[in-house]
């Protein structure tokens, strides 16, 4: 049951009651992900929550965004980082970053 | 320029990315590209426009005003697409980057490297080649067109 909702230019974000619940969309490109990494981090450190990342809308990741998902894994621990929805290419290119262990992707 | 090739000029600036992406994207659907290679190249074009913009022009007080100029090229033919980047900055080869060791546990990674390491995976074949003070990487990726 979401409790509390925030929402920016550039995601979603909601609480899902101990997990953070992360909406992105479209392309996650260098500049993107550089601008939304340090408001997601602050609530991740802010709040000691997991996320779990929805990209069921998401069509490109640059590697900014595996940086992301990195520093998001150091804040939180291995295993409380998912990401759902995900499109095979994206996975693709976790698993050649050897991130589909420590961050769970579906 | 003929139909089976794009090319475009852009500032060394990111903020040049979206309009770049746009305008590949729009080339590779036409051009027939399978969803894999249009994901591939668009990664490559990404991190090797993205690593120019931030390490070609360190220490030239012209960086970050946008009047370097990076030129791009993408060419289709029967076996697939070649993607072209060159820029006038500092010699770097891309293929001499340190190889990240993907075996370590997230908290000793290194954060950079993986755009390029991933780049190379992706493509079927790199070049780096340092012609008359300009940079030139060409990217190779052997594709099957989608049947219409």
């Amino acid at each position: 049951m979401a409790t509390a909702t925030t929402t920016q230019t550039d995601f979603d974000l909601t609480d899902t009651g101990g997990t953070w619940h992360c909406v992105l969309a479209g392309r996650l490109d260098t500049e993107r992900c550089e601008r939304i990494t340090e408001p997601l981090l602050s609530r991740l450190q802010e709040s000691n929550q997991g996320i779990t990342f929805d990209l069921a809308e998401v069509s490109f990741v640059a590697s900014s965004f595996l940086r992301l998902c990195i520093l998001a894994t150091r804040a939180v621990g291995n295993g409380n980082v998912c990401l759902v929805n995900t499109a095979p290419t994206i996975k693709k290119v976790f698993k050649i970053a050897g991130l589909d262990g420590p961050i769970r992707i579906d | 320029m003929s139909s089976n090739t794009l090319e475009l000029t852009a500032t060394s600036r990111i903020e040049e990315l979206s309009a770049i992406a746009e305008q590949t994207a729009a080339f590779l659907e036409r051009a027939g590209c399978i969803p894999n290679t249009v994901f591939a190249i668009q990664f490559a074009l990404e991190e090797l426009f993205a690593n120019i913009v931030s390490y070609a022009f360190v220490g030239d007080d012209d960086a970050g005003s946008g009047t370097h100029s990076i030129a791009i090229r993408l060419e289709q033919d029967p076996a697939g697409f070649t993607l072209t980047l060159e820029d006038d900055g500092t010699s770097f080869d891309p293929l001499s980057a340190p190889v990240p060791d993907t075996s370590l546990p997230i908290d000793q990674r290194p954060i950079g490297g993986l755009g390029l390491f991933i780049t190379q995976r992706l493509a079927s074949s790199i070049q780096y080649r340092r012609t008359n003070g300009k940079n030139r990487v060409t990217v190779r990726f052997i594709s099957p067109i989608e049947e219409a």
